[in-house]
């Protein structure tokens, strides 16, 4: 679990440099990451953890911290 | 022409006839078109007052998506001037920009996170709650006669609202509309189109963007309801659908890029079929055709309705129903001018485009061209001309975009003029290469943008794999030599930008 922390961490930041997703808890909701973030987000998500999130899990609350991101991960690799 | 002088005069009937009922809806907040016209009213007065009761000059709101940002607009025209809108997202440097480069009398900040500007701020107009000083500080009476002496005193040229567009020397230009021009389009538009008290709308365009006036001013005139879709809806498809289906939406006009993403997450499959649309209007840039058959197909009850316009006019002037089914690679065309409006393709030798396939600039002669540049008289002057087909003084507009007819009369868009492109001796079309590689099944959106220090063609493309080998058999067969693109790049998403128009200018920065 904290390996798959570390390389999402490295995921968001090489996105969004700014952003301080240690502490965020509505990335989605206060609008900190529009569609384009999101979509490179999830391709590089896919590719690094070798799951493959669908459209069904494209849902905000999936997005919204990095323990919400990283509890999609889990469940995905337990599939 | 319109019989309505001031579009006020939509939402003072509309909340007479209709008081109780919700006009707007974002997320948890609603408003009535009586609670509407109240607000907006004696913010108006509020205004008036705060600008020592001129008229017809431009007021600054700086506001969101919200039902705030809509009373305060409102309020501004109730004040008898006209409303700029301002995204309160835009960074600080860029606010404070468009305040300089127009001589706002005011400026009205009403969104979550306060602007402050001592120089421009009015007094508390912006405390749109219910309570506020402002809705107290006159009674109902007092009200009603500043309104009724507003309209007795306004005429139909006034100006209601200005627009920001960028101009290409990077100032922006402040687009100005009167009245007449709004309502003979809204009035046209919502006649044609069967809009009715009835109708639910979903509201994609955010308010600074020209093309969300129709969701606006339809709602007043016919009394209908708009839901303001969160902008992350349209990032997660499943809620967007979600939320055309529980809202019961009838009639949505939304940008190209989100009914694509629609497309390209097969999401009407994955996550129902929004039965209650009747209609589909799409605006603001080329509609793919591969994309708009995904719903077609999937939707056929529904009428699906391509329009087109320019910042410098009022509404949109040319339209396209598409009935029968194209194929995937084909253009989709503009279409043919709205009732009462002359439009027709200038030649650059001053010559009229006769033949199907000769290229032409757009160019409208309609009552609901816009006042011009805001404070710039040669730029207007520029695109505003004498028509010189015409011995008396008709002025039409030159919108900087070329197009061509088809066999059935239809005007097709081709490009803008400045995205014609100069290659190796060639005059190019990038949208033609956009088109012609868009329709290969796996691509989603793609845009295309010249390197002009390089002289190179970039392909921009969204795709789940690589598809260097498919788009170079169909370039090979289909595109002339040196139409090319040197590189095809793949991504996982195209940028867009706040409108939710592909963004070029990042593309070329990449």
């Amino acid at each position: 679990m904290e390996e798959n922390r570390e390389e999402l961490m490295e995921i968001l930041e090489d996105t969004r440099p700014e952003l301080d997703f240690e502490n965020e808890t509505a990335l989605i909701d206060d609008q900190l990451l529009d569609s384009f973030d999101i979509i490179s987000i999830v391709s590089e998500i896919n590719d690094t953890f070798d799951i493959s999130i669908n459209v069904n899990d494209l849902l905000p609350e999936n997005f919204n911290s990095v323990d919400a991101i990283l509890a999609l991960i889990k469940k995905l690799q337990e599939e | 022409m319109s019989n309505t002088r001031n579009i006020l005069e939509y939402l003072e009937k509309t909340a007479r006839r209709l008081p109780d009922k919700v006009a707007f809806v974002c997320e948890e907040d609603r408003i009535t078109f009586s609670q509407l016209r109240r607000r907006a009213a004696s913010y108006g007065m509020q205004i008036a007052k705060d600008a020592g009761f001129q008229t017809r000059r431009p007021v600054c709101v700086i506001g969101e998506r919200d039902i705030n940002a809509l009373v305060c607009m409102l309020a501004c025209v109730y004040s008898g001037n006209f409303y700029v809108l301002v995204d309160s997202s835009l960074p600080r440097a860029r606010i404070e920009k468009m305040l300089e480069v127009v001589d706002f009398i005011g400026a009205v900040s009403c969104s979550k996170e306060r602007y402050e500007n001592d120089r421009l701020l009015f007094s508390d107009v912006y405390e749109t709650d219910a309570g506020s000083s402002a809705a107290v500080a006159c009674t109902q009476e007092e009200v009603d006669r500043f309104v009724a002496d507003r309209l007795a005193k306004s005429c139909s040229f006034d100006p209601l609202y200005g627009i920001f567009t960028s101009g290409t020397t990077g100032d922006p230009k402040l687009v100005v509309k009167s009245h007449s021009s709004l309502a003979g389009f809204i009035d046209m538009f919502t006649e044609m189109f069967g809009f009715e008290e009835s109708d639910v709308l979903g509201n994609q365009f955010p308010f600074y963007f020209d093309a969300s006036t129709k969701d606006l001013f339809c709602c007043l005139k016919c009394g209908l309801t708009v839901h303001i879709i969160p902008k992350k809806y349209f990032s997660f498809p499943q809620y967007l659908i979600n939320y055309l289906i529980d809202q019961k939406i009838t009639k949505i006009i939304w940008v190209p890029s989100a009914l694509s993403l629609v497309a390209n997450t097969d999401s009407l499959r994955n996550f129902g079929i929004p039965e209650t649309l009747t209609k589909v209007f799409f605006v603001g840039e080329q509609m793919p055709v591969k994309q708009l058959n995904y719903w077609k197909n999937l939707m056929p009850q529904v009428e699906f309705i391509n329009i087109y316009g320019a910042t410098e006019t009022a509404g949109n002037f040319l339209y396209y129903i598409y009935d029968k089914i194209l194929p995937d690679d084909r253009r989709l065309p503009t279409g043919i001018p709205f009732p009462d409006t002359k439009v027709f393709l200038l030649k650059e030798d001053g010559t009229l485009v006769q033949n199907t396939g000769e290229m032409g600039e757009i160019c409208v002669v309609s009552n609901t061209l816009s006042l011009g540049y805001y404070g710039k008289p040669e730029m207007t002057g520029e695109v505003f001309v004498q028509n010189p087909f015409s011995a008396y003084r008709e002025i039409m507009y030159k919108t900087g975009d070329l197009a061509t007819y088809d066999e059935d009369g239809n005007i097709v868009w081709a490009s803008r003029k400045d995205f014609q492109i100069k290659h190796m001796g060639y005059r190019i079309e990038l949208s033609e290469i956009e088109i012609t590689l868009g329709a290969i099944p796996e691509i989603g959106e793609c845009c295309c943008v010249y390197d002009e220090e390089k002289k190179k063609i970039f392909f921009y493309y969204q795709a789940e794999r690589d598809l260097k080998k498919e788009i170079g058999k169909q370039v090979r067969e289909k595109l002339p030599k040196y139409m090319f693109p040197s590189k095809y790049i793949l991504l996982d998403a195209l940028p867009h930008n706040a409108n939710g128009k592909i963004d070029r200018k990042k593309l070329a920065a990449m």
